[in-house]
């Protein structure tokens, strides 16, 4: 019991994919009206292990004919045995046509009477007593051949004409009986119709070669089992009427009776094809009976259902209700149906039991072909034409097609790729209004129930094979690709003949597209390339050549590229390759080899390799390429450095004033900014936002939760120090470090000493400082770690307890020295491209140096032109009219053979130098001011008392701070100055006014 | 609306699900370059009281004006009236009306020295109104807007700035947007295009405004942000320049723990949601004037201060959990009530079931709930429910979650039509379920690419094209062998990891990728 309802769940538990195959369903199967249900037979049970003969093959010959002829009760084995070789006595013939007239029972009946009268009457025990009696009755044999049959002494038997029961039947003998039995039949039932053809006129006996052995007395009956095909002759053409007929023969014999026997007993044998099975469990008693109805589509189109009972009694044998299934050589009951199979069924109708199922041939499979021309949601079909312009249509399998929703739009059928029982490919949802009607579908059926449909559109032209690229190498000529079923595939090739093309991920438009393949000569097609070009990753389209070698003939490519973006954590570089440890987002780390040849840009202007900076941020353009599973193949193509964003634009310390969780501040009391000064700024509270969800926190060193500092951190002396960073929006926090000690800040000063992990020294530090997770390293405008101060930077260090270090900030040591200062007197202009100066002057710290060679110099669109009214258009920059500027002296500021600003100022080549204080638009205050003494060499101070100066700035008038030429609002109170002036006053004393041409910050 | 006050009145508690996110909508700033405080998002509680949408939304409005050569910040705010895509219909045209009002009012200088410095600052000042006619159209879950002017008049403008007073001339100013819009399960994205050519009068003859720029957004029930990158040139008769735009609004809930100060409190610390809106505007100039070079910083930002609102969640009992893996993933998807019931109850090395999944991930993607419980109250007929699922009949408390993910597209039967929504989940199906909440699937190139685990093989075909996009978004990895383990079944520790993930992904990945990756990398 147990057993058998395992066995049908597992016909219920499909494999487990979203959409993956389709039940074979006739759609409407379990909703059309059921004409007849019809139930197994409760003898059907121990039948069918009957019928299991050992002794009969699955292949031999007789195996139907032996199940059917046994599902008809016509035969019985013993012991699992048939023994089909057998030859059959005469009474085992009559036993075998009686069961045919159905006198079974019967003859059992008459058999127990007669055996109850032995002793009176003398006769002979034997099984086959009531057989023969009824035999006898019946007209089959005559009361002589009985009198044989039963006499107790069968040695007393006439041997030449007497009746020997136990003697093989010959074959002319069993077509006799045969046809009584048929009579019989055709007597007792309705009205003496039957399918027995008793027409002699066919003469099918004169077609034997051996007719004249046929005995006169039988000649009529061979005629009538032959001409009915009952009997058959052997393979020379003999009908053998005096040979031995065996078992198995008979089995067949008997068998081809079914039609006149089903006839005669209410019996009917229906065609159809299983649409649907349902089960189903009664459980209110707890008897958990069950049964499976199998919904039978019958040749008529109606629905009858065939239904298999397991009854979970005590005795559960004596109540199943099943039928003898033969299913190609298999001897079974009605589990072993599946929706699909083809069956013949007979069936009582009297007591609509049923006797006999044969499977017919299992499930047909055919493709077929054509286009689309309907598809009849409502009765699930489709209409296809086929090549020869006939319209057909066919039930579509349920779950092939389907309604999202009420609409004709959301009404769908799901398309495969292709006819294949394994897709590996998904089934495609397809909206009807997306259907491509008139194109071409390929239609898997089966028995006449469409099982796939795949649409194949119009005929392919063009060979194609796709896949992305796992290897190419152009020196051994050959490319091995992953197809879409994930299978390598390699092929050969000769660069010289091959037509390569690739589209670049920049390059997604063409013009010239695929016509370029039509016509080859067309036109230059920017996506012609080599097969060099072709990497791993790539994906690619190959046309081989269409003879033995498939060498390829035409490849397109397109690259594979996806966007990663991360933090650089370390950079190395080595001759062409530069290796480099990225951060994502996410905090997962990989190593990239980059060939130095790959472009690095920063907000729009190409960089060297060299500039990258560890801290940087950076978006790269990878190509990616898996190669087999787990094995990722990552090259960088591009890197593109993050512009201002998350540059770290400002260092605050103070106390912890409060946080306020909600509105996402941190509130700082007594705080100062840091610049590169020392902190300074300072404000009674600063309101800092930190709304952004990547703040790092730390106390001491170790990172901390933001509801920790709330709950734990108070407005001790500690101090807290934050790193600002930009963001689009301004600035935002970027990393929160709590200290508990007092901080003290160190000078600038250059790094002598790193270990690599976080200690470092600088000339000025006393001793080896350290580093925590909490120290703010500011490393050119990027937050790094400890691990990344290296010698010989140049970095301001606060000091947080003892030589741990709370913040250090690394940044280009100031000075102005690679700004390139010249005076030259103009020789002539090529205008808006370059100017030439007959002689120049170089500045030297004080002094101009004088070089009287000719040299030209570079103008481009960023040359700025000055005069003393300030910037001018470089339209004025002429040789020629009144306006010309040949022969005048400029000052010149230059880069190589380019020069930057060309500015008519007056010959400066006297200096002061001081710290700056305040500034405004026209003057700058200076304090701490000495000036130089030309003839002496050496800088003095302008007075004892009142060391100020006024520098006063006109429109033309040059600054130069951290290499660069700046407005006069960068300059910052602290800045030392080193300032060039046409020249001294007469007397120098504090507080004096001086024209400043040429401002130089130096610190 | 009204139905949904209906479903009140008979107060059913599916209501919540079925109400409305009051997400950010397309173009809330506008299309100059401009930026706003952003819409406040609702808190769950509003949103279960209220469900008036306001149609008018007015809020603080900073724009940079570059007409007079430098950058000058005006403050002031922007009223939008905007209209939506009618539902029902697959294309048609609505209005939307944008009104802005700015001023900048110089610092009062009290500094004697720089009295009577030249060009001294006299304030600058903006008025624009401007009506698109919007005309739309849907094809599946794609929608494209059209925004046009109808007539020339549709859009006036005048912008005074260092005593000057620029007009704009209707006749010769043009403006045409054009916006594509993808709706997905759980996120709506979408990208446009936006080109201005202002021209306005002024007593130094005409002044010419060109903007192009592209923009990109996407809404979801946790976040939304849109971003722009406009370039501009201004042209006059004396200079000309050039700058970028790049203004940027996201509105994001946040969780934020806290632990409870005082000892003697009858529940443990909680998560609280805050609302928090970020806006900024940042730009670079190109091309300056030539007299300016030396005054004007090149690059400058400028942001909205925004207040956050906020609100306690609900500290969900998970005491039993203490120190377990997944306690936190638990204890927050409580708080969200995107785990339902006694967390008493919430096993979390049992095998999570199908339905069970889905029921969490339609929550945490907050998907529309359909009403069943109205078929029940309608006593006139019988309705006959059309079963999608043999195995979900509708008395289930889980049915209307699998329907809300079946009508999405997130949910499909096995073979059979059978939801087996009580079968436990296999971590490949848990993975393509949730990424298509996504709507990411198609960031595989392949349609079977052959993903980077290990036991890529193992991988049903239909999965891998969803497990390689969540793996390269980041959502999955492999264990320490590199395996995806494909056909295990999900733990329901696993699943709280998992929706966690996707939660993290809405409220905070989207709006990195939308933010700093388009305007940090900016040429």
């Amino acid at each position: 019991m147990k057993k058998i309802i395992a066995a049908i769940a597992s016909v219920i538990m499909f494999s487990t994919s979203a959409v993956n195959s389709f039940a074979l369903t006739d759609t409407k199967i379990f909703t059309d009206t059921v004409s007849n249900t019809y139930t197994g037979r409760p003898e059907a049970k121990s039948m069918i292990s009957n019928l299991k003969f050992k002794d009969v093959a699955a292949n031999h010959w007789a195996k139907e004919a032996i199940t059917k002829a046994g599902a008809f009760d016509m035969i019985k084995g013993y012991n699992r045995n048939f023994s089909p070789n057998d030859s059959v006595s005469n009474q085992e013939a009559l036993a075998f046509c009686l069961r045919v007239m159905g006198l079974e029972s019967e003859a059992q009946a008459e058999g127990v009477r007669l055996q109850n009268n032995i002793e009176t009457n003398g006769i002979l025990p034997t099984w086959s007593l009531g057989y023969l009696s009824l035999a006898r009755q019946n007209g089959m044999i005559t009361p002589a051949q009985y009198a044989d049959a039963i006499n107790v002494n069968q040695e007393d038997i006439d041997p030449e004409t007497g009746f020997f029961k136990e003697a093989p039947a010959t074959r002319q003998q069993v077509a006799a009986w045969i046809v009584d039995a048929l009579d019989y039949l055709e007597q007792t039932t309705n009205g003496g119709e039957s399918a027995f053809d008793r027409d002699l006129s066919q003469q099918k006996i004169y077609t034997f070669s051996d007719w004249k052995n046929i005995s006169a007395e039988y000649a009529d009956d061979v005629e009538l089992v032959t001409a009915n095909g009952i009997m058959k002759g052997d393979s020379n053409g003999n009908f053998n009427p005096t040979g031995g007929i065996t078992r198995a023969e008979m089995a067949q014999v008997l068998s081809s009776t079914d039609e006149i026997y089903i006839q005669s007993r209410t019996l009917v044998k229906k065609y159809g094809t299983v649409g649907g099975i349902r089960d189903s469990q009664l459980n209110e008693t707890g008897s958990s009976d069950f049964w499976r109805n199998i919904y039978i589509r019958n040749e008529d189109g109606k629905v009858d259902i065939l239904q298999y009972q397991l009854e979970n009694s005590s005795s559960p044998q004596a109540a199943d209700r099943d039928a003898v299934v033969y299913n190609n050589g298999a001897v079974t009951g009605l589990e072993s149906l599946k929706m699909g199979d083809k069956i013949e069924y007979t069936v009582n109708s009297a007591s609509n039991e049923i006797y006999f199922v044969k499977c017919i041939g299992g499930v047909e499979t055919k493709e077929v072909s054509g286009t689309l021309e309907e598809f009849d949601y409502t009765n699930g079909q489709i209409h296809i034409v086929d090549s020869s312009g006939q319209r057909q249509i066919y039930f579509v399998a349920d779950g092939l097609y389907g309604n999202d929703g009420t609409e004709d739009s959301t009404r769908y059928v799901y398309l495969a790729p292709k006819l294949s029982e394994n897709n590996d490919q998904p089934y495609k949802k397809v909206y009807n209004t997306d259907l491509p009607y008139g194109s071409k579908f390929n239609l898997q059926l089966k028995n006449e129930i469409v099982t796939i449909m795949a649409y194949e559109g119009e005929p392919t032209v063009v060979d194609e094979l796709r896949g992305i690229v796992v290897e190419n190498n152009p020196g051994l000529g050959y490319l091995t690709v992953v197809d879409n079923n994930g299978n390598e595939v390699t092929k050969n090739y000769y660069s010289e003949d091959m037509i390569v093309e690739k589209q670049q991920y920049y390059d997604s438009q063409d013009e010239i597209g695929y016509i370029d393949q039509v016509f080859p000569n067309f036109q230059y097609d920017p996506r012609d390339t080599t097969i060099d070009q072709i990497e791993a990753g790539d994906i690619v389209f190959i046309q081989t050549y269409d003879d033995d070698s498939s060498t390829i003939e035409k490849i397109s490519a397109s690259t594979n590229y996806t966007m990663k973006y991360g933090r650089l954590r370390q950079f190395s570089t080595d001759g062409d390759i530069s290796q480099m440890l990225i951060e994502y987002e996410d905090g997962q780390t990989t190593w990239f080899d980059v060939a130095n040849s790959v472009f690095v840009s920063k907000a729009g202007k190409p960089l060297a390799m060299t500039n990258i900076q560890t801290g940087d941020w950076l978006k790269i353009l990878v190509n990616r390429a898996i190669i087999s599973p787990g094995y990722v193949m990552e090259s960088v193509k591009e890197i593109n450095i993050e512009g201002s964003g998350h540059e770290i634009s400002s260092i605050i310390k103070g106390q912890l004033g409060a946080i306020n969780q909600l509105q996402r501040e941190i509130s700082v009391q007594n705080s100062y900014s840091l610049s590169n000064a020392g902190w300074g700024d300072y404000k009674e509270i600063r309101t800092i936002s930190i709304d952004n969800g990547d703040i790092s926190y730390y106390y001491e060193g170790k990172q901390i939760s933001l509801d920790y500092a709330m709950q734990y951190l108070k407005r001790a002396d500690g101090e807290v120090y934050i790193a600002l960073e930009n963001n689009y929006a301004g600035e935002r926090v970027s990393m929160v470090s709590f200290r508990d000690g007092r901080g003290s800040i160190l000078d600038s000063d250059t790094v002598v000493n790193s270990d690599g992990i976080g200690g470092f020294a600088t000339i000025s530090s006393n001793g080896t400082l350290s580093t925590d997770a909490g120290t703010i390293v500011r490393r050119h405008g990027r937050l790094v770690t400890g691990s990344d101060i290296m010698i010989p930077d140049y970095a301001q260090v606060e000091l947080n307890g003892g030589t741990k270090a709370a913040v250090v900030d690394i940044y280009d040591q100031p000075g102005s020295s690679s700004v390139l200062i010249a005076r030259g007197r103009i020789l002539s202009i090529d205008e808006g491209a370059s100017f030439k100066v007959q002689s120049m002057s170089q500045l030297n710290d004080m002094t101009w140096v004088f070089t009287p060679v000719e040299r030209e110099f570079v103008i481009d669109e960023s040359t700025i032109f000055i005069d003393e009214t300030g910037i001018v258009s470089r339209d004025s920059f002429i040789d020629y009219t009144d306006a010309s500027a040949a022969n005048q002296v400029f000052n010149i500021i230059y880069d190589g053979t380019r020069a930057t600003h060309v500015i008519k100022s007056p010959y400066a080549k006297d200096g002061l130098r001081g710290t700056v204080y305040s500034v405004s638009d026209t003057s700058i205050g200076i304090k701490d001011t000495t000036y130089y003494q030309e003839n002496t060499g050496i800088w003095k101070d302008v007075s004892k008392t009142d060391n100020s100066a006024n520098i006063t700035v006109a429109p033309n008038t040059i600054v130069v701070k951290n290499n660069q030429v700046v407005g006069l609002n960068s300059l910052e109170a602290g800045d030392k100055l080193k300032v060039y002036t046409n020249e001294l006053p007469e007397t120098i004393t504090g507080g004096m006014t001086v024209n400043g041409y040429i401002i130089l910050v130096e610190n | 609306m009204k139905k949904i006050k209906y479903c009140f009145l008979l107060g059913i508690i599916m209501a919540f699900f079925t109400s409305l996110n009051v997400k950010a909508e397309l173009g809330d700033f506008g299309f100059f370059g401009g930026i706003s405080d952003g819409r406040d998002l609702p808190k769950t509680t509003e949103l279960l009281l209220d469900d008036d949408k306001n149609e008018e939304l007015e809020s603080i409005y900073k724009e940079v004006n570059f007409l007079s050569g430098r950058p000058i910040t005006l403050e002031g705010n922007i009223t939008v009236d905007m209209d939506e895509p009618d539902e029902d219909e697959t294309m048609g045209s609505y209005e939307a009306d944008y009104e802005y009002n700015a001023v900048y009012t110089p610092e009062q200088t009290d500094n004697e020295d720089e009295e009577g410095a030249e060009g001294e600052d006299e304030g600058a000042s903006l008025t624009r109104s401007i009506t698109y006619e919007v005309k739309y159209r849907k094809e599946g879950s794609q929608t494209i807007k059209d925004f046009g002017l109808e007539d020339p008049d549709d859009w006036t403008e005048t912008i005074t700035a260092n005593g000057q007073t620029y007009s704009l001339d209707q006749d010769r100013s043009k403006s045409s947007i054009s916006v594509i819009e993808d709706k997905t399960p759980g996120v709506t994205y979408y990208k446009g295009n936006l080109n201005h050519r202002a021209v306005y009068t002024s007593d130094n003859g005409d002044v010419i405004l060109d903007m192009n720029g592209t923009f990109y957004g996407y809404n979801c029930a946790y976040s939304s942000t849109e971003t722009h990158r406009i370039d501009c040139t201004v042209t006059t008769n004396d200079w000309q320049m050039q700058y970028q735009l790049r203004p940027s609004v996201s509105m994001g809930k946040t969780l934020q723990y806290t632990s409870n100060e005082p000892t003697a409190i009858s529940f443990d610390g909680n998560y609280q949601e805050i609302m928090q809106n970020r806006s900024g505007l940042s730009y670079n100039i190109y091309v300056l004037p030539v007299q300016l070079t030396y005054e004007v910083e090149p690059t400058g930002n400028v942001s909205i201060d925004t207040f956050n609102n906020f609100e306690q969640l609900i500290a969900p009992d998970v005491s039993y959990l203490k120190g377990h893996f997944a306690e936190d993933d638990i204890k927050r998807l409580f708080s969200m009530k995107i785990l339902d019931g006694d967390s008493k109850y919430y096993q979390p090395s049992q095998a999570i079931t199908r339905g069970q999944f889905v029921e969490m991930l339609v929550k945490a993607i907050k998907l529309p709930i359909e009403d069943t419980s109205s078929n029940r109250s309608s006593r006139r007929r019988q309705t006959v429910v059309n079963l999608v699922f043999p195995d979900v009949l509708p008395e289930r408390a889980d049915y209307p979650y699998v329907m809300a993910a079946y009508k999405a597209g997130l949910a499909v039967g096995r073979d059979n039509g059978h939801f087996y929504i009580d079968s436990p989940i296999e971590r490949q199906e848990a993975i393509v379920i949730l990424l298509r909440t996504l709507g990411l699937e198609n960031l595989g190139l392949d349609p079977t690419p052959i993903t980077s685990f290990t036991d890529d093989k193992n991988i049903a075909s239909w999965a891998k094209k969803e497990i390689y996009a969540a793996n390269r978004i980041g959502i999955i990895a492999g264990d320490d062998d590199g395996r995806f383990k494909p056909t295990d079944y999900v733990s329901k520790a696993e699943a709280a990891a998992f929706v966690n993930r996707l939660n993290n992904y809405m409220r905070n990945d989207l709006q990195t990728d939308y933010t700093e990756h388009i305007v940090n990398y900016a040429n």
